[in-house]
């Protein structure tokens, strides 16, 4: 496999040592505008997921079958109602507290192992670094949602699986990234510096390697929590994810197809809530890796 | 690298033809969005809700497959034109003996398969032998899932001469020649069967009124008409079925014309495309009856008031009309409407009564609330919208103070799970059937003798004595009015012990272009497309 | 060169070991008995046993693991129960609909991302490059089951250019155009998304090359500016892009999944979410197996083209 290949969206820069630069980074970020939108949105977003609970909405489960399908702005049910007579604001708030949670934690997942196995192997190289690598080219070997649907095929469809499926396959990107990283970080002076202290490896490690590494992970986390939080919506579009009454906004997408000529308004919303938090994501994502590596610009 | 202006004008060139490509190509795509209406040398193309699993008739068990068989095939009888009264096919009479055991039956003179072979004694005999007989040289090219239940009774199968069969069956069966008529008595031809194998499924040959012609995968199976069908050659030249699993697809490829005609059409499209002059609808109440298992081994539906509690806690009504749009009916006890006769028109539905389901529930000493789990199939034959309906059942069984846990399953696991009965595992579960015969259903899901253990798929563990006696006489009588009579009683004592929640009957649905004419929804949920037409 | 066709070549067998292994795994892994599950609710304890002695089910599984990679390589894939035929025949069909459905993708997203990220680059902050790196983002966030769906609502059903789904037309004649007409809407559908990314990784290649020394000299020199993109830039972008091209590929077959799915698509992607549901293990195994297989080909090519582009990667 080609040693060019990085997140989805990423430039094929593996092994950029980043230097810290602590806190020029958020004045760096305060100047891209797009990206303080993106900030923005996002915080109005998690705010809302975070506070479904006192808000005053809707139970998101009652449903009233004989007031289904209302349009957008209908009297009591600002974004209408589903298919079911269920409001649809209270569903896409609390359907959301779902799929950023869900969405989040796979790349926390994801984060933890890829970079956990891209920092063994950078740093202790030879077999170890070859068999972990190996593995990971088998990984990265399978199309991308293609190996997430046969995981599910194996662990059973749900959307805690769902969310396993998704971590797995994102875990090449960051054992990838953060092996470039720490392999240019070893051979650099520092580190010899700190070998002839004879500090010991793990302490090199963690405490020299790991924080140096930091800004990769953040860029490469920043650049692949868009696609978690599409790609676990997407499995539960295609019914491989939540399963009722679990609902989060892949499921609600997922259910508003079968309503496209009637009522598109169903599927409108949801589609649009993941659209919103993913672009805005991905502004953020590139005003913070210009921030952390402005040579990448 | 050549010099540099040669290169400028690559670029240049490379442009041009760059603007020349997307102009084609937007010009042909004008020119085949223009293909318009079909016309009547076109084949009728039926939207249909999945990918045939195969085209055997001995091996398929799905509506979906039977709806293209029972065009290629016939069976000796067959449903009446709208009713599922037995009437003459390929054989054009029988006689049954006094005790209900030898069945005679004339064949045909003169009728060939589409491969030529002349249908006579033998080939009947061929067909049975090979689902039913282990040493049948044939009998590998299975399996034959439901031949045993509905021909397990036939101990041998007799050539008396080329135009004579005997059906000889070990115990008087009343269903047997009923179940004759259903799909899986439709006919092939034997030496398709030896040229094919296993594969006869995707090669299949038979009588009918329309020939095999292609099977692309997931894309369509193409019929054409047979010229020298016995009643009569169809009309139209052929008909096409492409399978559309989205039932929202459906709608939108008949509204664009990609078909002709679609089954299964969503609830709210039904209500809509009612009303549109551009399409016509039909439906057509089915021998179907959706309800739910309780589970009577434990508490709390062990006690009956707290099953006829959940009767009246759910509102039917509101499930068929809002949630199902009117595609089903409300279901009064555990025979369909559609069986006519057997059907028991004196029972009234549980009513919708939530104050005297919680006054029953008090009663029975839940009145503190009680929790349960409740099994929801994602989806399945003839389980209509299965997760909406659920969750509407989980609502207002909460009014009432039962909180239903809902957990899903996949269709083919939920089927092993409740078959397997729910005992331990959930206190309710969905369910659905659609059966050729008023006995299949109660026989095999209300019975002691039918608990999971047995064989059966009583999953609930209802037992009643008389209940057992009922369906035992009525499956050996011959006398047709005490075999109804027999129905009758049964569906008065299932209804009082209430070990279902009787929920609704389907109405099946088309909707069509109105240029398709001749066409007329039977209650057996098959498509008979013999009498098509194009309309002027 | 040789030397690198080789080393790379050498690298494939490994992965391809891993692969099978881990499709191989899928069996094991999967709750219940194979056999069973391979022969569907409808088999016979003879079936069963039978199939269990073809499959070595009954041994250690390591030899089971040899049996089966013995069968695949023969081509034998076994019988899918659901479908009623060997699972070979359907996923060469399948997979021959996603191909053509993944490849015109590819066609659109290089085509279209390129040209994108190199007037972007060229117009380097005026409202070009502010369009075109919006406009890419914007395709790379918008999740593509989403976009399918508007698809069929605004340009099939509301304006009727194009079908509404499927490959082709279920009767008369169907060429490459009719075909061709179906495929604008779910191809394009699938593009969008590896179309933003190609065009952010082009405007970025592009913009490190113009930027350098050596194409500020061949300005001042007196050679065009359009010379100096095609010939310096544009090759820098491509070699850069290749290999990430690769990649693209491996998301447009997976993405392929949800549009085939929501234009009933007779593609690979579709079949495996049905046999995930009906429990098809051997039809979701082979189909895996031959995507990764593909891919993992696909790949090869590309760091091959790569290398024949750009000298220091295979002395590297």
């Amino acid at each position: 496999m080609s040693a060019s290949t990085a997140s989805p969206d990423q430039t094929p820069d593996d092994g950029v040592v980043v230097p810290r630069r602590g806190g020029t980074t958020w004045r760096r970020l305060k100047r891209n505008r797009l990206s303080v939108a993106g900030l923005i949105v996002l915080a109005i977003v998690v705010l809302l997921a975070l506070l479904a609970p006192v808000l005053p909405l809707i139970d998101p489960a009652a449903t009233n079958p004989a007031n289904r399908l209302q349009p957008i702005g209908s009297e009591g049910h600002l974004l209408g109602t589903d298919h079911l007579g269920r409001d649809l604001l209270s569903r896409l708030i609390w359907g959301g507290r779902t799929s950023l949670s869900v969405g989040v934690f796979a790349t926390l997942i994801a984060a933890s192992i890829g970079s956990l196995i891209g920092l063994i192997a950078g740093f202790f190289g030879g077999a170890t670094d070859n068999s972990l690598m190996r593995g990971i080219d088998v990984l990265m070997a399978f199309p991308y949602l293609l190996l997430a649907i046969a995981l599910v095929a194996v662990l059973g469809p749900g959307l805690v699986n769902a969310m396993i499926a998704i971590s797995i396959v994102n875990i090449p990107f960051f054992a990838r990234a953060v092996r470039g990283t720490t392999v240019s970080l070893v051979a650099s002076e520092y580190v010899d510096a700190a070998r002839a202290l004879a500090f010991s490896r793990l302490r090199i490690l963690f405490r020299e390697v790991l924080p140096n590494v930091m800004p990769t992970i953040i860029i490469t986390m920043s650049t692949t929590v868009g696609w978690m939080i599409t790609e676990t919506a997407g499995l539960s579009f295609l019914g491989l994810g939540a399963q009722p009454p679990t609902s989060d906004w892949g499921a609600m997408l997922g259910a508003g197809r079968e309503f496209i000529t009637r009522a598109p308004h169903v599927m409108i919303v949801p589609g649009s809530a993941i659209f919103l938090v993913v672009i805005s994501l991905n502004f953020l994502g590139d005003g913070l890796r210009d921030a952390l590596d402005p040579r990448l610009k | 690298m050549q010099s540099n202006d040669t290169s400028t004008g690559r670029w240049r060139r490379r442009r041009t033809t760059l603007v020349a490509t997307a102009v084609v190509a937007a010009l042909i795509l004008t020119a085949c969005a223009g293909d318009g209406q079909a016309g009547s040398d076109d084949p009728v193309v039926v939207g249909q809700v999945a990918e045939p699993a195969s085209l055997d008739p001995h091996v398929v068990t799905a509506v979906n497959d039977f709806r293209i068989n029972i065009n290629l095939y016939d069976g000796l009888v067959q449903y009446a034109a709208d009713s599922l009264e037995v009437e003459p096919a390929l054989a054009v009479d029988w006689t049954i003996s006094d005790d209900g055991t030898l069945y005679t039956f004339e064949l045909r003179e003169g009728v060939e398969f589409h491969d030529g072979t002349p249908f006579d004694a033998e080939v009947v005999k061929f067909n049975f032998d090979r689902m039913l007989d282990e040493d049948h040289p044939y009998h590998d090219t299975g399996p034959f899932p439901l031949a045993q239940q509905f021909y397990g009774n036939l101990a041998e199968v007799r050539v008396v001469d080329e135009q004579t069969v005997e059906f000889e069956l070990s115990s008087p069966f009343a269903p047997f020649l009923s179940n004759l008529a259903y799909p899986t008595g439709l006919l092939i031809s034997p030496a398709a069967v030896e040229a094919h194998g296993e594969d006869v499924g995707r090669n299949p040959v038979g009588t009918g009124p329309y020939v095999f012609s292609e099977w692309q995968s997931n894309e369509f199976v193409t019929l054409e008409r047979n010229p020298d069908y016995w009643d009569g050659a169809p009309e139209v030249p052929g008909v096409v079925f492409r399978p559309i699993t989205e039932s929202q697809t459906r709608v939108n490829e008949l509204m664009s014309g990609g078909a002709d005609m679609i089954v299964e059409v969503p609830p709210d499209d039904v209500a809509a495309l009612r009303d549109d002059p551009e399409f016509m609808v039909g439906e057509q109440a089915g021998p179907h009856v959706w309800f739910l298992i309780l589970n009577l081994a434990e508490a709390p539906f062990d006690d009956v008031r707290m099953r006829k509690a959940v009767n009246m806690a759910i509102d039917k009504e509101s499930i068929v009309n809002d949630v199902l749009q009117g595609t089903a009916t409300v279901a009064n006890g555990p025979i369909a409407e559609a069986f006519g006769a057997a059907y028991n028109p004196d029972l009234e539905p549980y009513p919708y009564d939530p104050d005297a389901a919680r006054e029953l529930i008090e009663e029975a000493g839940y009145g503190d609330g009680v929790e349960g789990t409740f099994y929801v199939t994602e989806g399945g034959s003839g389980m209509l919208d299965p997760v909406a309906m659920g969750e509407a059942m989980q609502a207002d069984l909460r009014d009432v103070g039962i909180d239903a846990r809902i957990s899903t399953f996949e269709w083919n696991s939920f089927l092993n799970e409740v078959n397997a009965g729910i005992e331990g595992k959930a206190d309710m579960a969905q369910m659905a059937w659609m059966t050729a015969d008023p006995d299949t259903l109660p026989f095999l899901t209300l019975r002691s003798g039918a608990w999971p253990d047995e064989g059966g798929f009583n999953s609930g563990y209802y037992a009643n004595e008389r209940v057992d006696e009922l369906l035992e006489a009525a499956q050996i009588e011959v006398d047709e009015d005490a075999r109804i009579a027999m129905y009758h009683e049964m569906q008065e004592i299932v209804v009082e012990d209430a070990p279902w929640v009787f929920v609704a009957s389907w109405k099946q649905s088309v909707a069509m272009s109105p240029r398709v004419d001749g066409f007329e929804l039977h209650p057996s949920f098959l498509l008979r497309l013999h009498d098509l037409r194009w309309a002027d | 060169m040789r030397a690198y066709v080789v080393r790379r070549g050498l690298q494939v067998i490994p992965v391809t070991f891993g692969v099978t292994l881990l499709v191989f795994a899928m069996m094991l892994l999967i709750p219940g008995d194979p056999a069973r599950a391979i022969l569907g609710s409808y088999a016979t304890p003879e079936n069963v046993a039978t199939l269990e002695r073809q499959l070595a089910l009954d041994r250690p599984p390591h030899i089971q693991y040899v049996t089966w990679l013995g069968n695949v390589v023969t081509g034998d894939f076994g019988r899918s129960y659901s479908l009623n035929r060997p699972v070979l025949d359907e996923i060469l069909e399948r997979f021959s609909a996603t191909l053509l459905l993944a490849g015109t993708a590819l066609l659109i997203t290089v085509v279209l991302g390129l040209t994108a990220g190199i007037i972007a680059a060229v117009k380097q902050h005026r409202w070009q490059d502010r369009a075109f790196t919006v406009g890419a983002l914007v395709g790379l966030s918008i999740p593509s089951f989403w976009l399918a769906m508007i698809f069929i609502v605004v340009f099939a059903l509301g304006l009727g250019w194009f079908p509404t789904s499927g490959m082709r037309p279920a009767f008369g004649p169907s060429g490459p155009l009719t075909v061709l007409h179906h495929l604008v809407l779910p191809a394009t559908a699938l593009a969008l998304v590896a179309a933003g990314v190609i065009a952010r990784l082009t405007r970025s290649s592009m913009l490190e090359v113009l930027r350098q020394d050596y194409v500020r000299t061949a300005t001042s020199k007196g050679i065009t500016r359009q010379s100096v993109i095609m010939r310096h830039a544009f090759r820098n972008a491509v070699v850069n892009v290749v290999p990430v091209i690769g990649v693209q590929v491996g998301f447009l077959l997976g993405g392929a999944v949800y549009v085939e799915t929501v234009f009933g698509w007779p593609g690979i992607g579709r079949m495996l979410v049905t046999a995930i549901g009906t429990r098809d293990i051997l039809l979701v195994q082979g189909g895996v197996l031959l995507v990764a297989i593909t891919y993992v080909l696909i790949n090869l090519a590309a760091d091959l083209v790569q290398a024949a582009l750009d000298p220091r990667i295979r002395l590297g």
